[in-house]
């Protein structure tokens, strides 16, 4: 169950496929309906790292992490479009890491990682003042997750 | 015997650099400049700074025209931090890299032998440890700590060793 911060601190060992992740698709409550102009950066920045991937890092992001990457990015934007991400990075071995922090009324950094792998493969890391709570591999679907578990 | 004590530096590669920054995020750095790379099989690099000097440690003979920065890390930090993250004995493995072969004894490249890309592909608990301890080191940097680009060192110009 993906949880509240004061809920779950620790590492959760299983690292699997919960039920509140599973698809209960997040909706966009009144206070996220401004849509925040860092999104179109982070849309042009995945573009351009499509059209030109050479140039970032010995081993860049695919066209496949590349186009998941952007999906992922599509939906979020549509559910959560005062929440752009805080940083777009490649992967060093190959693949696109988006990142949203949020700081906590009670001064705790919350981290939300989503990883689009070269081979194919995505997973969700969740971390609080710098421990790693969860680790989750993800569909290529957003929509078959609840992403306010993800990034809200 | 591994000098505690000693700094190390850590190249930031060019493709290191963010696609995509909020401008007021912090920290400065995003921990995957220390996530292991396929390049990383047997540890995170790390150039000794008591054996090269700067403007070296930024340079690789492979990529000639990269302009690398470097972040200076203190050894003895770097291992209360990977205790922190799970690695009760963090060691540094002197591993000699193009420039070792070129200038000799005593070697400056080392990798973090904990810190592999073998462990962080294919255990779920090394990859936490890994990406914990990214997230740690980026934490405890500042801006004094990330130096260069640095100029192509000239050989006639640019001592190795440091004084």
């Amino acid at each position: 169950m993906i949880t509240s911060p004061s809920k779950s601190s620790t590492w959760d060992e299983t690292c699997r496929f919960e039920d509140d992740f599973s698809s209960q698709n997040g909706i966009a409550t009144e206070s996220q309906t401004f849509e925040n102009p860092e999104w179109g950066k982070c849309i042009d920045a995945l573009l351009k790292a499509w059209n030109e991937p050479c140039g970032l890092g010995e081993t860049p992001p695919n066209k496949k992490a590349i186009r998941l990457a952007m999906e992922w990015a599509a939906e979020l934007k549509k559910q959560f479009p005062a929440f752009p991400p805080t940083c777009i990075i490649p992967e060093p071995n190959g693949g696109i890491i988006m990142e949203r922090q949020i700081r906590l009324k009670n001064g705790d950094k919350r981290l939300y990682e989503l990883t689009f792998y070269n081979n194919d493969k995505a997973e969700w890391t969740s971390y609080l003042n710098g421990k790693v709570l969860k680790i989750v591999p993800v569909s290529k679907y957003p929509q078959e997750h609840n992403l306010a578990a993800v990034w809200a | 015997m591994t000098d505690a004590s000693q700094t190390l530096y850590r190249q930031i590669k060019n493709g290191g650099n963010p696609i995509y920054y909020e401008p007021n995020r912090t920290p400065i750095l995003h921990s995957a400049a220390f996530l292991p790379s396929s390049q990383d099989k047997d540890g995170l690099s790390v150039i000794q700074g008591g054996f090269r000097t700067k403007i070296w440690a930024a340079y690789r003979p492979e990529q000639p025209e990269e302009r690398f920065r470097i972040a200076l890390l203190r050894f003895d930090f770097l291992k209360t931090i990977a205790l922190d993250a799970g690695f009760p004995d963090l060691q540094l493995k002197t591993t000699p890299d193009q420039l070792d072969d070129y200038f000799g004894i005593p070697f400056a490249h080392g990798v973090l032998p904990e810190i592999n890309r073998i462990s962080y592909d294919n255990c779920l608990v090394s990859k936490k440890q890994i990406k914990e301890f990214g997230k740690k080191v980026v934490e405890s940097l500042n801006s004094q700590d990330i130096e260069g680009p640095f100029l192509k060192p000239d050989e006639g110009v640019h001592s190795h060793r440091p004084d």
